[in-house]
């Protein structure tokens, strides 16, 4: 499936980029990162443009993103709600992502990418404040399209090499942030 | 130092764990980077345009196209894959005529070298 996807970018090239990114931030199983690394090396050859390719998969991943905010808004509230009653510390962690929710949304968009939807739906659920989910969000997938299609761009010619070096760098982020977070907590606790 | 760790082990060897991490993937990608250019090239693959493949290797994609017969990109770039359907002809018939010109112009270039 990834290689027929790979075959209709320079085809159907932002619209396809767009659509993909769009779905894949609501859950739905396709390799986007994938498709978006092998835009950067169509960007690099000519192919697709860059200011085209960087707006349609942003366009696409903001959209999906605030569309499963919605989602979790009107569909999860109710559910949570009746869950919090029953289970106090759901109700905490809610409330806790409500009101500082915005370095997970950040980080769910651009370090642990897997977790983007669901994060999504658990802020829009727990009725995180709809501008700081919007700007923390935008600032991840800022950072995200321009990682992949900058490494697809500079490494044409090897995905596998390309994507292993995003992982690399994904790995290095979240590590870093994680000694980073946890080195300033302890020694601050001294 | 081990007045952090008598208070907090868990957290400290968690910390000291990310810190490692952090390190390994920062040698891997230092790594990546300094033997890229010395990296094995993907294989021709049908969802490839000739565009891609020449940036690849680094050659000139219109003389590729013009060598091995190729039509000029048209509305949009043409993948390898759309251009043996254009012809009628298995697509790894295309891909071998590219892979062939690949390494004819390769071999040229390391010949101007010498």
């Amino acid at each position: 499936m990834t290689e027929w996807l790979l075959g209709l970018v320079p085809v159907y090239g932002l619209y396809l980029l767009a659509g993909c990114a769009f779905f894949s931030c609501l859950a739905m199983p396709i390799p986007t990162s994938m498709l978006v690394l092998a835009a950067g090396g169509f960007v690099a050859s000519g192919d697709l443009p860059l200011a085209g390719a960087v707006g349609a998969t942003l366009t696409g991943v903001i959209a999906g993103d605030q569309t499963a905010y919605l989602v979790g808004r009107k569909g999860g509230a109710g559910l949570t709600t009746w869950l919090g009653q029953r289970a106090p510390p759901l109700a905490r962690a809610m409330d806790l992502l409500s009101r500082r929710g915005g370095i997970a949304v950040f980080l769910s968009r651009c370090v642990f990418t897997p977790l983007g939807p669901y994060v999504s739906l658990a802020a829009g659920a727990a009725r995180m404040v709809w501008p700081v989910f919007l700007v923390a969000g935008v600032a991840g997938d800022l950072i995200w399209v321009c990682m992949y299609l900058g490494l697809g761009y500079t490494f044409t010619g090897n995905l596998a090499a390309a994507s292993a070096m995003a992982l690399n760098v994904l790995g290095f982020l979240a590590a870093g942030a994680l000694a980073c977070g946890l080195g300033y907590w302890l020694f601050r606790a001294r | 130092m081990i007045q952090i760790f008598r208070r907090n082990p868990l957290l400290f060897g968690v910390f000291v764990l990310a810190a490692v991490l952090a390190l390994f993937f920062a040698f891997n990608t230092a790594r990546d980077l300094i033997f890229w250019s010395s990296r094995e090239r993907e294989a021709v693959a049908p969802w490839m345009t000739i565009g891609y493949v020449a940036r690849s290797w680094d050659l000139d994609p219109r003389e590729i196209d013009e060598r091995a017969g190729l039509p000029l990109p048209g509305d949009h770039p043409y993948t390898l894959n759309e251009i043996a359907l254009q012809r009628s002809v298995p697509v790894s018939d295309i891909v071998a005529l590219v892979e062939a010109t690949v390494a004819q112009m390769i071999a040229e270039r390391g010949q101007d070298h010498d």
